[in-house]
């Protein structure tokens, strides 16, 4: 209490980065991040002017024991991509599933890979 | 080789450049082989692990995201938690154009030791979210208990 106001600011959380793998097909771009430990509901994936951002939120063990070898931090995962003028932003899949997060990406229509006839002349 | 653990560096405001750096060393710290490491296979890694105690349990969490529990070995040996499996690639890994490829696969193993007194009966292992809970309970006589003090005036 600072002043009489409440100071009802919180710590500020750790931000962890998660690894990803990435990864092309004909039809969409594939981001598999690693983000153990974050439920559904506290993963946001947001895109904002061709910029897409993960943000997943670690909570704390309920355990309330003694702690005595940490090596899981916790915090929020948060990772950023610059999305290509190729990529349909209205339709990205996300799928977390074993902490393990899969963004799907669907190329917009230049980019797929299109048979081309050859006409026979 | 003993496995020291590593206290985390611990800052709160970390940015982005500096989580990346933070990654890399404890990357560095939980892969057994540095050298000879073939870039197009999988390497073995460690799973971050934390060990908690309170009066009745040991809890053991270990950082095992996209595992199938049923390829997890949960094993009391002598007095460690041993856990081993293996982290197989989701099946389109082989056709598909990889840009990056950061997230480790592969066989994993840790060897936890566990404190005396835990109750190689009392065990629970789960999987949820990407971490692997097991918990073991303390057999009676460890549990603390309250000594009542008998006065003789």
């Amino acid at each position: 209490m600072i002043n009489g106001r409440e100071a009802e600011k919180s710590p500020e959380r750790l931000e962890l980065v998660p690894p990803v793998d990435i990864y092309d097909t004909d039809e969409a771009v594939v981001v598999l991040a690693d983000l153990p430990g974050v439920a559904a509901g506290n993963l946001s994936v947001n895109v904002d002017r061709g910029s897409l951002t993960i943000r997943g939120r670690r909570e704390e063990a309920s355990e309330p024991g003694q702690r005595y070898f940490q090596e899981f931090r916790v915090g929020d995962y948060v990772r950023a991509f610059s999305l290509g003028e190729d990529v349909d932003a209205s339709n990205i899949e996300a799928e977390l599933r074993d902490g393990v997060l899969r963004l799907t990406l669907p190329k917009g229509p230049e980019r797929k890979v299109r048979k081309i006839q050859v006409k026979a002349g | 080789m003993q496995l020291v653990p590593r206290k985390p560096f611990g800052e709160r405001a970390v940015r982005t450049l500096r989580g990346e750096v933070d990654r890399l060393f404890e990357d560095f710290f939980r892969m057994p082989s540095l050298f000879g490491s073939n870039l197009e296979e999988d390497r073995p890694f460690m799973p971050a692990v934390d060990v908690c105690e309170t009066d009745t349990d040991v809890v053991v969490e270990a950082e095992l995201p996209g595992v199938d529990p049923a390829q997890v070995e949960v094993n009391l040996d002598g007095g460690s938690l041993v856990l081993r499996g293996e982290r197989k690639h989701e099946e389109e890994k082989k056709t598909k154009n990889a840009h990056r490829v950061e997230r480790f696969f592969g066989q994993f193993e840790r060897r936890i030791g566990l404190p005396e007194g835990v109750n190689p009966e009392d065990v629970e292992a789960t999987y949820k979210e990407g971490v692997l809970t097991v918990r073991i309970g303390k057999r009676e006589e460890v549990k603390p208990r309250s000594i009542p003090v008998k006065v003789t005036r």
